[in-house]
């Protein structure tokens, strides 16, 4: 059996405190159990002949770059997999801040493909599924009104509004209740995040301690090393 | 801090309820029975006056516990964040004896009370996540005690982005040491990129 650390995904709107969440799971894992959990981003630019791919589909969307943008994301996800999280796993977890459930909504939104669409050619491409997808769960205003409290981000005008917030949660919601039509998002596990941020932690915690996707302490204590 | 009440800067915390053997156990397992043991023996005495450093130590205690009291590890994180606040408080007092933390130049300049405030804070949720770790490592069955490790963690995520403008107006060694390598946050060892981790002054 091979022994390695999670490959977690967090997923949710704008605002509804991924961020905070992950911030939360590594001094969780650094802290208690004595690992430092490596952290990467949907997007990471690992495939170099990709980038300008990746900029421009992401950033001026249409119809013509639609199938190169999704051609350079499922490029830079295997490449994500092949050099940063395969090796990892047997080290450390892997905290992945937005993966596929975000795409699925981008090009739903974006480019009017439907979510299972978009799944089958990034499907294609990738071979691992993480072992937990975290979704936070939280209503597009309140989202909205938290993102935009932040100081520092810049606001997209074809982006962070009402409308488009509104159906990227759509997107969210009809894809997380068909979870075996998508399995490569993993165990999918939704959080409610009207809690407070400490409460969040406490139930993504809990769920990853249900699923033995951390160490049992007492086992980690005396040296040895069992994951999911 | 011209015209500072030093006794109420650095006063005596208040000891560990009688017969918590447990706690105190805990604070021992974890390396810190120094830093309960020296407040309490060199702590001033104030009668009724609890200072602000104090109430900033008993505010950060009572947001991780949230009314959790009369265990081991309770006693324990409250114990510890109040020790904070004499240690922080001991450090101010002597600080016009040390020197900035970069430049190692004497007489760092004025602080303001509110700093030391905050730095209290940061400090005693620093000792209180190290001791609900360690009392997570003896078992971690009990979900006020994780709850209460989260509410630590997150704590720590949020004063993180006002670390950095606070260990510049702390300026003096001893207290950014203090604060640096007590909070968890990502500047933990910045200070030695300066140099000054060799012990020059010390």
């Amino acid at each position: 059996m091979n022994h390695r650390h999670p490959f977690i995904v967090i997923e949710g709107l704008d605002g509804t405190g991924k961020t905070t969440l992950r911030k939360g799971l590594f001094r969780l894992w650094e802290g208690l159990y004595g690992v430092t959990p490596l952290c990467v981003l949907t997007t990471n630019f690992l495939a170099a002949d990709q980038a300008a791919a990746i900029v421009t589909g992401k950033y001026q969307p249409n119809a013509g770059n639609r199938d190169a943008y999704l051609s350079a994301i499922a490029a830079d996800k295997r490449a994500t997999l092949d050099r940063l999280v395969l090796p990892q796993r047997p080290a450390r977890p892997v905290i992945a801040d937005r993966w596929l459930l975000s795409e699925l909504a981008f090009f739903a939104v974006k480019h009017g493909m439907r979510a299972s669409e978009t799944y089958e050619t990034l499907a294609a491409h990738l071979t691992v599924a993480p072992d937990l997808t975290l979704v936070l769960d939280l209503e597009t205003d309140a989202s909205m009104s938290r993102a935009q409290a932040r100081q520092g981000d810049a606001v997209r005008a074809d982006w962070d509004v009402h409308d488009v917030q509104s159906r990227v949660r759509e997107t969210y919601e009809a894809v997380v209740t068909k979870p075996d039509e998508f399995p490569l998002l993993g165990n999918v596990v939704r959080l409610d995040a009207r809690r407070l941020r400490s409460e969040v932690l406490l139930a993504a915690w809990d769920v990853l301690r249900e699923r033995q996707l951390v160490p049992s302490l007492a086992a980690h204590a005396e040296g040895g090393e069992t994951h999911g | 801090m011209p015209g500072a009440d030093v006794s109420v800067l650095a006063q005596c915390p208040s000891p560990l309820p009688a017969g918590d053997e447990s706690a105190r156990a805990l604070l021992e397992d974890v390396g810190l029975g120094f830093w309960l043991e020296l407040p309490q023996r060199h702590g001033a005495e104030t009668r009724n006056q609890r200072g602000a450093l104090h109430r900033a130590a008993d505010t950060a205690a009572q947001n991780i516990l949230v009314e959790q009291s009369g265990t081991a590890w309770s006693d324990a994180v409250t114990a510890a964040s109040a020790a904070a606040a004499w240690w922080v408080g001991f450090f101010a007092v002597i600080r016009h004896r040390g020197v900035h933390h970069t430049t190692l130049e004497p007489h760092p300049g004025p602080l303001h009370e509110q700093a030391l405030g905050t730095a209290v804070s940061v400090v005693a949720h620093g000792m209180a996540t190290r001791v609900l770790e360690a009392a997570l490592r003896n078992s971690d069955d009990d979900p006020a005690l994780r709850a209460a490790y989260c509410r630590a963690i997150e704590a720590g995520v949020c004063v993180e982005p006002e670390l950095p403008r606070l260990v510049d107006e702390l300026a003096e060694l001893r207290l950014v040491d203090l604060v640096s390598t007590t909070a968890r946050w990502r500047g933990r060892f910045t200070k030695y990129a300066g140099g000054t981790g060799a012990g020059q002054v010390e």
